[in-house]
């Protein structure tokens, strides 16, 4: 492990600094934070505070991220930060095998828990803050962890290609995990410590929710529950709002988080807002379980899917190149030891399971029990830790979940249509609708709600959507129905036109809006029967009635005088008023009933 | 009782072939003042109003107030049945519910009778009232026929403006942008050959061409196109004929949307 070595030294070199730091007294310096701060792996910043500990121990508190199964019944996975004189306590409920790994050290035990963790989003929201253009730590991803390491970012938004998947991609920049054995290490030293601490176990969490998410969480602590759902959350909803404003705009990692900065969240300081942002972002967890269950065992199918867009300024493309034993010096160094066996069978049926297109979250996350009841079974520690190392690092970005969830369904690649679809709650309909001019268009139009991964799946979509979208018999250009597919709500009801830019901003008014409707009937007319053979008309007004089955035929109505009108008996006669008469009764008696006429209003002439 | 003869048949020929395009079925009232037509295009977009007075025909008879309901384009076959000199007459009984086209060839030789189905049609009258255009153009209407007809090739949409200089029809497409300026021209030989405008403030609107391009299918029926332009109001299109009456197109511009709803 000489290169090893080598980086422990440059580590080492820290320690002056961390020492600096920590004169701070009211400082939590988490691992987190160190992290960060000095643009090392969080299991680095780790191993520094172990270090740090190790020098000077002794006028100082810690805290530990304790994990494991629990003894008590029904078994739960648990997650604790503890402090140190409480380790050997609380390791008491923990089953035999359970990590202990730092997090935190502060010259005093904070009565305040956010105290841990504030810090941290202070941090998070000044490098979302930063420029675009300026690198840290977050703005690459670099130290997210996801396991798809395909992914490939540039960071001025170039596109990289937007072609359909080509073969494997080494290429890809971002972050791989390397295997090492440093939580072994880890979990060893801090099993060694023990140190003295002051105050009692800061967090025991239980619920389901957490439980889900502990479960995929372990050496890496427990604040990151905390904390990195929470931002992801927050990633996702500015994905989502990134969707719906700028739906046009290429899906550049770095203005998301750009937007994620300039709308920050509250963070989340207490028990009570943590919970729920703990148990919105355990689904996306879940798929991350399976989307590392997948790529472990989609090896050597070697799927790769590669995101790109034929719509414009995407910048990132998966290249599934699964070949997890990638050494990449960036990288952070979480990933397991050796491959887990036992996990990656599971994964496959789930993931065979998975093609059904559409897929419920309870399931997923029954699977995930499913998941984590055979890692038990197991009860080898080092192995089940390694699956959730895996899971943990997903956790901070739930949003690329999303993104990566296509691949475990990559079995079925051909069918890109089946492969998106795997989205829960969102299908894909052919509408049909008459457009401004009168022409009958047909698209592919994603239906239903999540639109987290909208863009994604739009995304991915693309070529899937656009070869449907042609398919109607109108010949759009698939530009069009691109573009109406990227921005759905907005672009949805307008067309692109010849007219271009012109006619895009105008809408054809309606001729009704300018002309009244005329209400009034504008002719009546109605017959009597007259056994007599007379009826008689009286009117309000002077008017000239036509009659039929009359002698007359046409007769003059004065509005002084009832006119007798001789007819044949028992004959139906229509009297109609001319269209002299305008706006007034006009009254028609045989024999005792009268009939009264709306008589007609006059027409435009 | 309806008896209608019409010396000049072609006439009633043109107005089909003017209107049918537009409007595919139709309520024709007649009164004693005439025989009229008012109806809208399916997407309520356009609308056509025809009126040829009685005075125009050569008997005019119309007991009482009727509305019959044609199918304009099954009217339409049966006139293309009258040769461009016949005399026709529109003949219907009262309660009937067919209406007989009967066409007499100029010598007496040949009488032909085609009798029609009628139809039970709803349909919505407006009341359009008489307004005050910002701007009228009259112009010939083979000129605006061919200018309808070039732009449609280019673009979607005709922005009609009206100015001091002419009256300018502009359009926008993909491959360019195209630009007609018509000035006024009152010196020219024969009247039907000026372009008058009478302005009283400049006005500017957008319509489609595509409803443009139906409304010149009326310009057999006059020389003279007349152009009515107010910019809160629909565009009027009002092709003369002669002595009889007119038929005019309404057309409803296109609005611009809402910054909103744009972004």
């Amino acid at each position: 492990m000489a290169p090893a070595a080598a980086a422990d030294q440059a580590l080492l070199d820290l320690i002056p600094q961390i020492h600096a730091l920590f004169a701070d007294p009211l400082r939590v310096i988490s691992y987190k934070w160190l992290s960060r701060n000095f643009s090392v792996s969080s299991n680095d910043a780790k191993r520094l505070l172990q270090e740090f500990v190790n020098k000077h121990g002794s006028d100082l508190k810690v805290i530990y991220s304790m994990s494991g199964w629990l003894k008590s019944n029904p078994t739960n996975y648990c997650v604790k930060l503890i402090s140190g004189h409480k380790l050997e306590e609380a390791r008491q409920e923990f089953k035999d095998s359970c990590s202990v790994q730092m997090y935190s050290i502060q010259a005093c035990l904070p009565k305040d828990t956010a105290v841990l963790w504030n810090p941290e989003f202070v941090q998070a929201e000044e490098l979302f803050n930063q420029p675009f253009d300026e690198e840290n730590c977050l703005r690459d991803n670099r130290f997210c962890g996801v396991l798809n390491s395909c992914v490939k970012r540039t960071a001025n938004g170039k596109l990289v290609s937007s072609l359909p998947p080509k073969p494997i991609n080494n290429v890809a920049a971002a972050a791989q995990p390397k295997p090492s054995s440093a939580p072994k290490e880890q979990s060893a030293k801090g099993l060694q410590q023990g140190l003295p601490g002051s105050s009692s176990p800061k967090k025991v969490m239980t619920s389901k929710a957490e439980k889900d998410n502990s479960s995929i969480l372990d050496k890496t602590a427990n604040a990151p529950v905390v904390k990195e759902p929470s931002i992801a959350l927050q990633a996702n909803k500015n994905k989502a709002q990134n969707g719906k404003a700028q739906p046009s705009n290429g899906g550049s990692l770095a203005t998301m988080w750009g937007r994620a900065s300039a709308k920050p969240k509250t963070p989340a300081t207490t028990n009570s807002t943590v919970v729920p942002s703990v148990a919105v972002t355990a689904d996306a967890q879940i798929c991350a379980t399976e989307v590392a269950d997948a790529d472990s065992s989609d090896d050597e199918q070697g799927v790769h899917y590669k995101r790109g867009s034929s719509a414009n300024n995407r910048k990132r493309r998966a290249v599934f190149d699964l070949s997890d034993d990638d050494e990449d010096d960036n990288v952070v160094v979480i990933a397991s030891p050796e491959p887990p066996e036992q996990c990656t069978t599971n994964p496959v049926t789930e993931a065979a399971q998975e093609s059904k297109p559409k897929q419920e979250n309870l399931e997923n996350k029954q699977e995930v029990e499913k998941d984590m009841d055979g890692c038990i079974e197991m009860t080898n520690s080092p192995q089940c830790k390694s699956k959730s190392g895996n899971i943990v690092n997903h956790s901070g970005v739930t949003l690329k979940q999303k993104n990566t969830d296509p691949p475990t369904n990559g079995n079925k690649k051909d069918h890109a249509a089946e492969t998106t679809s795997s989205s829960p709650k969102r299908k894909k309909v052919l509408k049909t609708r008459i457009d401004e001019r009168g022409r009958e268009v047909t698209e592919v139009v994603w239906e239903g709600e999540g639109s987290a991964g909208d863009k994604a799946e739009k995304n991915v979509s693309d070529t899937g959507a656009a070869s449907r979208a042609t398919l109607p018999s109108k010949p759009q250009p698939v530009g069009n129905t691109d573009k109406s597919n990227a921005s759905s709500k907005t672009a949805g009801n307008k067309k692109p036109t010849k007219a271009g830019t012109k006619q895009a901003g105008t809408k054809q008014g309606n001729i009704m809006s300018f002309f009244k409707k005329v209400s009034v009937q504008t002719r009546t007319r109605a017959f009597v029967t007259s056994p007599c053979g007379q009826i008689q008309v009286w009117a309000l007004q002077p008017s000239t009635i036509y009659c039929t089955n009359t002698l007359a035929g046409v007769a003059f109505v004065s509005d002084t005088h009832v006119l007798f009108i001789t007819c044949r008996c028992n004959r139906q006669v229509y009297i109609h008023p001319s269209r002299t008469t305008t706006g007034q009764p006009l009254y028609v008696e045989c024999l005792s009933s009268t009939i009264l006429f709306c008589s007609t209003t006059s027409k435009a002439e | 009782m309806l008896e209608l003869r019409l010396v000049q048949g072609s006439l009633l020929k043109k107005v089909l072939e003017a209107i049918r395009e537009l409007v595919t079925d139709a309520n024709f009232d007649c009164s004693a003042t005439g025989f009229s037509l008012q109806a809208m295009d399916s997407s309520h977009v356009a609308l056509v109003a025809l009126l040829l007075r009685s005075e125009g025909f050569e008997h005019y008879r119309c007991d009482r107030n009727m509305s019959m309901g044609m199918n304009l384009q099954n009217m339409a076959k049966m006139l293309r049945c009258a040769g461009n000199d016949d005399i026709i007459t529109i003949k219907a009984d009262d309660g009937s519910d067919t209406v007989t086209f009967m066409f007499e060839s100029p010598n007496q030789d040949k009488i032909a009778d085609f009798e029609m189905k009628l139809m039970d049609i709803d349909s919505e009258h407006l009341g359009i009232p008489d307004s005050e255009y910002q701007a009228i153009v009259r112009m010939p209407s083979a000129e605006f026929l061919r200018i309808c007809k070039d732009l449609s090739t280019i673009g979607d949409t005709v922005i009609i403006s009206v100015t001091k200089e002419g009256v300018k029809f502009s359009t926008a497409g993909d491959i360019g942008t195209a630009n007609i300026v018509c000035r006024q021209n009152k010196t020219v030989d024969k009247p039907e050959d000026a372009t008058i405008i009478e302005m009283q403030e400049p006005v500017s609107l957008t319509f489609a061409l595509r409803y443009m391009n139906s409304f010149t299918k009326a310009s057999p029926l006059s020389d003279q196109v007349t152009i009515s332009l107010s910019s809160e109001l629909p565009v009027v299109v009002e092709y003369k004929i002669a002595e009889m009456g007119y038929i005019r197109f309404y057309l409803a511009p296109k609005i611009e949307e809402d910054e909103d709803m744009k972004s």
